[in-house]
């Protein structure tokens, strides 16, 4: 796994922006990981949930797992299969670096891949009632807000003094 | 041997149009084969599109395009690029890797002139 993860974090995660809430950069956040699976988060510097990306080196992949991880990590974020979409990255789209990896590793994978969920919350609408995927600053979980307000703690932190 | 390049797309997506498209139709230039252009906004060929992508791709009930396909002479398709998520910027530099990357040297290396009438 701990192959697979430097595999991901190197040749996979993209340095890109948020484009869902703002124009600023993104980084990525790990959530979850066992076994053939892990999941992170794109996070902008206003703390917005632009995208939440489950790897995987398996072909077949566990999407209720990947709905109810989101659904127990994000409280109130609706869930729907219509912004969950997949794609399978091949060892080619990273040239040389992950095809040398694959041949270093002796993946079992012919060809080496890896299977790439994401989930894309909704754009955030221009209403005031708008709510948007937020991680909080302080505790590191994630919550629901206003996406005008835009407060970078959650609830609870704040009621906490923080 | 390939036969043809598929890319399944949507005009108005910035991943498809023009990086998607341009990839795909250096890929069959290379390759010397022709691309089947199937967009989904174009209803007959969206049944194609869903199919292509169901049976051969990366399907969810609202895929991410572009995809891009190799088929080949014996019938047999082969997945070879999904649009990123992330940004256009992103698509466009894997599209690039793919092209430098030692897989496409050996795919162009492998492949025959096709013959008029035999495939």
């Amino acid at each position: 796994m701990e192959n697979f993860r430097k595999m991901v974090e190197e040749n996979i995660v993209s340095n890109a922006k948020c484009y869902r809430h703002c124009d600023e950069a993104i980084s990525f956040r790990e959530l979850a990981e066992q076994e053939d699976r892990l999941v992170g988060a794109y996070v902008c510097s206003g703390n917005y949930v632009s995208r939440v990306v489950y790897f995987s080196p398996k072909m077949d992949l566990d999407l209720e797992w990947f709905k109810k991880t989101l659904a127990a990590n994000i409280p109130g974020a609706m869930i729907r299969n219509k912004e969950i979409r997949v794609a399978t990255r091949h060892p080619w789209e990273n040239a040389v670096k992950a095809e040398e990896f694959a041949k270093q590793n002796n993946s079992p994978l012919t060809p080496f891949i890896t299977r790439q969920v994401y989930w894309t919350p909704p754009k955030a609408a221009s209403g005031e009632d708008a709510q948007g995927p937020f991680v909080c600053s302080n505790c590191k979980k994630f919550f629901m807000q206003s996406v005008r307000e835009g407060l970078k703690t959650c609830p609870d932190c704040r009621q906490r003094g923080f | 041997m390939i036969k043809q390049v598929t890319i399944v797309m949507a005009h108005w997506c910035p991943h498809c149009d023009p990086p998607g498209l341009e990839a795909a139709q250096k890929m069959a230039k290379d390759l010397k084969v022709p691309v089947r252009v199937l967009d989904i906004d174009i209803r007959e060929q969206e049944k194609q599109a869903d199919d292509v992508v169901l049976k051969h791709g990366d399907w969810s009930e609202d895929y991410t395009i572009p995809q891009i396909f190799l088929e080949y002479a014996d019938g047999r398709v082969q997945h070879v690029f999904t649009g990123y998520s992330e940004g256009v910027r992103v698509t466009k530099a894997k599209l690039e890797n793919l092209f430098k990357s030692n897989w496409y040297r050996d795919l162009l290396s492998n492949q025959k002139p096709v013959i008029e009438g035999r495939s």
